[in-house]
């Protein structure tokens, strides 16, 4: 299980047990937040919605159980998952715990061990959800292209899409800036070849260009690399 | 002179140690103060603490003493605290840490 990219928040008012966390938690690739209560602690889950939750029993004045508690009033964060720090090993206050919604927990003193052997079997089983959109949401993408050539009627791209025949693009360029033709919109002439460059090589055609830029581009001086 | 109490720990552990330790001698001049003023439910409260936290950093015979100290601070049994104290003291004062 990869954990880059992944954040746990730590809920605990002992200062030494959040930098010994902090440690070993990042030491294993994760990110992490600190919060020392149970206000914090509900704020940092709403602020950066974690990957998981550690929580300490014993908060002070406060304790995990309110911090379950309060969780499962909150909507939409239902997913994410929470192990109890406790130096309580009865089964009692494991079952309330486990009852208000903690799927786990980890007996001080902490072995580094085993608290990322159940970090990572409660990550592995909870992953957040896959949104599948019945109808495909339509987007636009960005990407770094080159202008191969170009002639009254359109131009030659390169970049690392395909795209398919007849795909409406947008080509923002210095160089078609400079021929006033940046606002032109382009249509795909066939699918993208794949070129050995490991780019695909694209024809696009003008769409409503007018007769002045066309004069302009039929008046361009042919150039060849020198290199 | 009392022999030195070497405890290998985890060179992981190397650069929070020292804070750690900063932390742990001020918890035992925070218990001479409670001792002081009777104040037997913050004992508790800090030895429980030391209890969860030194094993953590490589001292479980530290987290023991502070479960011990928890117990007798529940039970308001003051004696105990006071060599549970003494002994704290002795610890650290004869820690030395070699990390590996």
């Amino acid at each position: 299980m990869e954990s880059k990219n992944k954040t746990i928040l730590v809920v605990d008012d002992d200062d030494d047990l959040q930098i010994l966390l902090s440690k070993i938690l990042k030491g294993s690739g994760f990110s992490t937040i600190s919060a020392n209560s149970v206000e914090t602690g509900l704020e940092a889950l709403k602020s950066h919605v974690p990957h998981l939750v550690l929580v300490d029993l014993n908060l002070g004045e406060h304790n995990g159980y309110q911090f379950l508690q309060a969780k499962k009033e909150l909507s939409g964060f239902e997913d994410v998952p929470v192990v109890l720090l406790t130096a309580h090993t009865n089964k009692k206050a494991i079952s309330h715990g486990l009852a208000l919604g903690a799927l786990d927990f980890i007996a001080k003193p902490i072995s580094s061990l085993v608290l990322l052997q159940k970090i990572k079997k409660h990550l592995k089983s909870h992953q957040f959800p896959t949104i599948h959109f019945p109808k495909p949401e339509m987007i636009s993408i960005t990407t770094d292209a080159s202008l191969s050539h170009i002639c009254e009627v359109g131009c030659l791209i390169k970049s690392p899409i395909k795209f398919a025949n007849d795909t409406n693009i947008d080509i923002q360029s210095s160089y078609l800036k400079e021929l006033k033709i940046e606002n032109i919109k382009y249509h795909t002439v066939g699918d993208s070849r794949y070129s050995s460059t490991g780019t695909y090589q694209t024809e696009t055609a003008f769409l409503g260009i007018s007769e002045k830029n066309a004069k302009q581009i039929r008046t361009l001086k042919t150039y060849a690399r020198k290199n | 002179m009392a022999a030195k109490n070497i405890v290998e720990i985890d060179s992981d552990l190397k650069e929070i140690m020292a804070p750690f330790l900063v932390n742990r001698e001020k918890d035992m001049t925070s218990i001479t103060e409670f001792l002081a003023s009777n104040k037997i439910k913050e004992i508790e409260v800090l030895a429980h603490k030391i209890a969860g936290n030194a094993g953590g950093y490589g001292l479980p015979d530290l987290g023991k003493m502070g479960k011990a100290m928890e117990y007798a601070a529940q039970k308001s049994d003051i004696e105990n605290i006071k060599k549970l104290h003494q002994q704290m003291k002795q610890y650290l004062k004869d820690l030395e840490i070699k990390f590996v």
